[in-house]
């Protein structure tokens, strides 16, 4: 009989990055690398998973905006002339390293693996990775849990408490159309919490959602049992605290699993070492070397020196890892089920792009430790947090303390030298679209016959959120492709500050408007300014349980 | 596109490319044409789609890279960046300045800009009624600040406004409040519990014990009284049902944040009372001579709480319970284990800072340490630091633009050892 429970979560977030006006955009990579080495191999995971009839649970979150673009024709078109050329650079790379068994037998694995991709993305999946993630949450295997709309910080923004509503109330309702049913748990953009908004997650009828360890431990009251079982805001929605033990195992860069030196390396890519003229085709047309995801060295230690990757010591390794987390759990659960007169149970939360992207073995890894765990103990059971509330629909009340999981564990690393500018901006932005929804409520409510004032509001609200996308403050900090951040920033509330005076003016420029709406098209088919009308006027939403049809755009050939 | 790029690559800044002008051809792009168009094509599947050109000519899209420099308004807002720091921003349009110095008059030349700060932590602010304030002098052209607090889980609601010399505070505008994040666990330890369905559902409730206590006369008779608690406590204990609204209303005094959001939603949701089952908290109390509105919802006065908050007692149950009964929680800390200063009011802490200032050319460039100094449009710079006790190294170099001068400035503040003496 099992003492205790584990609760795998894999947040999966890439920014809203889409520019159709331009044929090459260096940031849409971003996108195209995460399809490559973490979406799909994830998706191959649990189809092997559930074919080989192992018995597992994961939870996680798919933020608005990544499932945006990736039903979004225009990038999933681009996503597979990306692909195509992935394929022909590993062609080439065959015939290169023909006489270097060291390297041949690699870009034979790359060659499989992009392949592999191919067929996942087109055959299998019709371009549309979502429905893989949505079967398997039909399956029973996983479980979805929403997020904001735009992936905004909310103890900043709940300044303006309408910004928060309207981005936590768009991502409901975006969830609900993507995947046919009201989101049960809720992902708090980098579990970014304070007391209140629990009130609003009430309001959209989310049950649950999770906050850093220091955001149970310094809850008040002092929980009981830690961060070994949720608890109940005074709203009735429940709070999960992160388990720091499990966290630092994968995280930690210098402990973590992924620092391994059988692991292969991250920043030696082909796109950077090859010879100019040869690597040209398959890095930006402007010349600028990027990651192209064939790297051949493991990490090897901690110098310059590298040595050739040999997938099998990995593999094994990767074993070995999965198997020392699921011991270090068994002992973990032990532990604490002595001191508690209940199951515990552990979150452990990780960004879903350090699988894959980041650590290549990551998904093998996930693979392995899925698989252990139905066969191999029976002292910890995974869980997701649903099925814990059957069990345990009785928890303790208290406040969580604000908090979120970002460097020093509050609100620092979005709002400090380099960043804090744009708050000034954003809540300006957040107070004038309120504005504009209530001055204009009758237009939103019944839009008039045109409906191009209705159509300016809703373009309104989209460049807010877009705006509010807690990546640009982010990126600023962190200090690599600054200026893109800079630049979509300034843009967004541009965009927004021009359709405002537009619309005070009684002029909408109906040319820009629709240049605009086809470059920013996020929540195209929703209603967005209406989640910025006072609650009362908030005209119902229904909710579209069939599967929306995605816009036609044209598509890329494929060879 | 090709501009954008080469930018980024040599890390200019995007207030270069305003204005940038997109072609008209680029402009054309697939997505632009009608859909039709896409349909047919779209069974080819063609290496390139050939976009048919539009007879009229389109006008070029121009993206505006420069943010409004102000929204002509008078606001300041408070956010709260972790359990000791609060950033404000402000922004004071020349008309208000203007209608405060008419106010003034004549004095208004000697006054100077400063930012109040009021802690209101459970308070309703009317402005007179803050545990305490203090100022900033922040001067006309600033517009950020981060100020340091002295204690975590706090609310604070500020003034930005002129200050004559003789003190008197003309205040041109209020902030929203700020609460700091709770640092270190609760010491409140009561336990309630809920149990939560996806239906509407049952109350949460406490499981709380019942016994005879005066608590006002608990130094007197307190062996006495302890051993008769004791007795009462297994014979008594039950579970007590609250509503829904108690629950808010208890926690609503623990935040000023949370108040507001739940004293919203009380107003509200009157209709919705019946639904939770208040009868049955009324009728499971009427044998126990008390009435758990008094205990959960009665106002406490500000003395009570405050000490409450400062001691971190859980007791507030049995305080409220009045002289004939009271509830207490299992596992509490009692008041009387504190130690002595912590019982007591009184209060006194203090802290320092340290503020460096430098000029050098603009375009130059300054390190301190291995962490860039950013440099204002004039070359003067400010840096703010917590000065803790200890020694803090302050090696600054400053490079010109053009590489070849660079002077080092080296020097160091130390804090010797802060004694506190009880």
């Amino acid at each position: 009989m099992h003492k205790g429970y584990l609760c795998l979560l894999l947040h999966t977030h890439l920014p809203f990055v889409r520019h159709p006006e331009e044929e090459y955009f260096l940031e849409e990579n971003w996108l195209y690398e995460a399809i490559t080495e973490t979406y799909i191999p994830l998706i191959q995971v649990f189809d092997k998973l559930i074919s080989d009839g192992v018995d597992f649970r994961v939870t996680m979150s798919l933020t608005p905006p990544l499932v945006s673009m990736l039903r979004d024709p225009l990038l999933q078109s681009r996503y597979i002339r990306h692909i195509d050329k992935l394929i022909e650079l590993s062609e080439k790379e065959m015939e290169r390293t023909g006489y270097q068994p060291h390297f041949h037998g690699l870009a034979l694995m790359y060659h499989r693996k992009f392949l592999e991709a191919r067929e996942t993305f087109v055959d299998k999946y019709k371009k549309d990775i979502v429905l893989a993630f949505k079967k398997f949450q039909d399956n029973g295997y996983l479980e979805i849990i929403g997020s904001c709309a735009t992936h905004g910080f909310l103890p900043i923004l709940g300044v303006n408490s309408q910004d928060a509503k309207a981005q936590i109330n768009i991502g409901v309702d975006h969830y609900k159309k993507t995947f046919g049913r009201p989101p049960r748990g809720f992902w708090l953009p980098e579990c970014g919490y304070y007391p209140g908004v629990d009130e609003i997650l009430r309001d959209a009828g989310v049950r649950y959602f999770f906050v850093d360890s220091h955001g149970i431990i310094n809850a008040d009251p002092s929980p009981k049992y830690s961060v070994y079982a949720p608890i109940y805001c005074p709203s009735g929605v429940a709070a999960f605290g992160r388990d720091w033990e499990s966290s630092k195992q994968v995280w930690s860069s210098r402990e973590g699993y992924p620092g391994d030196a059988d692991y292969r390396e991250y920043y030696r890519d082909i796109g950077h070492e090859l010879e100019f003229n040869y690597i040209k085709p398959y890095i930006h047309p402007e010349g600028i070397r990027i990651n192209t995801g064939i790297k051949y060295w493991r990490i090897t230690g901690k110098t310059e020196y590298k040595e050739a990757y040999i997938p099998d010591w990995a593999r094994e390794k990767a074993a070995m890892h999965a198997g020392n987390f699921m011991f270090n759990r068994e002992k973990q659960i032990e532990h604490l089920s002595y001191h508690m007169d209940r199951k515990p149970i552990i979150i452990s939360p990780y960004d879903a792009e350090l699988f894959g992207h980041w650590w290549f073995e990551g998904p093998m890894w996930i693979d392995f430790l899925m698989r252990k765990m139905a066969y191999d103990q029976k002292t910890v059971k995974l869980i997701t947090p649903s099925e814990y509330f059957c069990e345990y629909p009785t928890n303790q009340v208290a406040v969580p303390s604000a908090s979120s999981w970002g460097w020093k564990g509050y609100s620092e690393f979005w709002l400090e030298g380099g960043n804090d500018w744009v708050y000034r901006h954003l809540h300006a932005a957040g107070k004038k679209m309120t504005e504009l929804a209530q001055k204009f409520s009758d237009e939103i409510k019944r839009p008039s016959k045109n409906k191009i004032k209705l159509r300016a509001l809703n373009q309104a609200a989209r460049e807010l959120v877009l705006a509010q996308s807690s990546d640009w403050a982010f990126i600023m900090k962190t200090g690599t492709m600054v200026p893109y951040a800079h630049r979509r920033m300034k843009l967004h509330i541009n965009r927004f500050m021009r359709i405002y005076n537009d619309l005070t003016n009684g002029a909408i420029d109906n040319d820009w408007l629709k240049e605009v709406e086809r470059r920013d098209n996020i929540f195209y088919n929703m209603n967005c300014a209406s989640y910025y009308l006072p609650n009362s006027q908030k005209k119902p939403t229904r909710v579209v349980s069939k599967t929306i049809e995605p816009r036609k755009e044209p598509s890329y050939a494929s060879k | 596109m090709a501009k954008s790029v080469l930018d980024k690559v040599n890390g200019k800044k995007y207030v270069e490319t305003k204005d940038k002008k997109i072609s008209p051809t680029v402009n054309l792009s697939k997505d632009t044409l009608p859909q039709k168009s896409f349909k047919e094509n779209s069974f080819k599947a063609p290496d390139r789609i050939e976009p048919k050109k539009e007879e009229k000519p389109q006008k070029p899209f121009i993206d505006n890279y420069d943010l409004p420099a102000n929204y002509n308004t008078t606001s300041l807002t408070l956010i709260a960046r972790d359990p000791q720091w609060i950033y404000a921003y402000w922004e004071i349009s020349p008309a208000s300045i203007e209608a405060l110095k008419n106010q003034i008059g004549y004095e208004a030349d000697r006054a100077v800009y400063a930012l109040r700060m009021y802690d209101v932590t459970c308070v309703d602010f009317n402005g007179h009624n803050a545990h305490r304030t203090f100022d900033i002098d922040v001067g006309p052209h600033a517009n950020t600040w981060y100020i340091n607090l002295w204690a975590d889980n706090a609310s604070y609601c500020a003034e930005v406004g002129l200050r004559l010399p003789d003190g008197r505070f003309f205040p041109i505008v209020r902030s929203n409040f700020a609460t700091t994040p709770r640092a270190r666990p609760s010491e409140r330890s009561e336990q309630i519990w809920m149990e939560a369905k996806p239906a509407p559902g049952q109350a949460p409730f406490v499981i709380g014990e019942i016994h005879k206590t005066h608590s006002d006369r608990l130094s007197a008779e307190k062996i006495a009284q302890q051993k008769k608690a004791e007795e009462a406590k297994h014979r008594k204990q039950r579970k007590i049902f609250l509503t829904e609204d108690d629950v808010r209303a208890y926690y609503s005094r623990l935040s000023p944040l949370l108040k507001d959001i739940i004293a919203e939603r009380l107003a509200t949701k009157s209709q919705d009372r019946k639904k939770f089952g208040i009868d049955r908290v009324s009728v499971y109390l009427k044998d126990g001579r008390i009435r758990l509105d008094d205990i959960l919802i009665r106002g406490i006065s500000k003395d009570k709480f405050l000490r409450r908050l400062l001691a971190g007692a859980s007791e507030e149950l049995v305080e409220l319970g009045g002289a004939s009964e009271s509830i207490s929680s299992g596992g509490a800390a009692s008041e009387q284990n504190l130690p002595e200063y912590r019982r007591r009011k009184f209060f006194f802490e203090i802290g320092t800072e340290l503020i460096v200032y430098g000029r050098t050319e603009p375009d130059a460039e300054v390190m301190l340490g291995d962490k860039k100094v950013t440099l204002r449009s004039d070359g003067t710079f400010t840096l703010r630091f917590a000065l803790p006790d200890g020694k803090i190294p302050l090696d600054f170099v400053a490079t010109s633009n053009d590489r070849i001068d660079k002077r080092e400035i080296s020097t160091a503040v130390e804090r010797s050892k802060t004694k506190y003496n009880p």
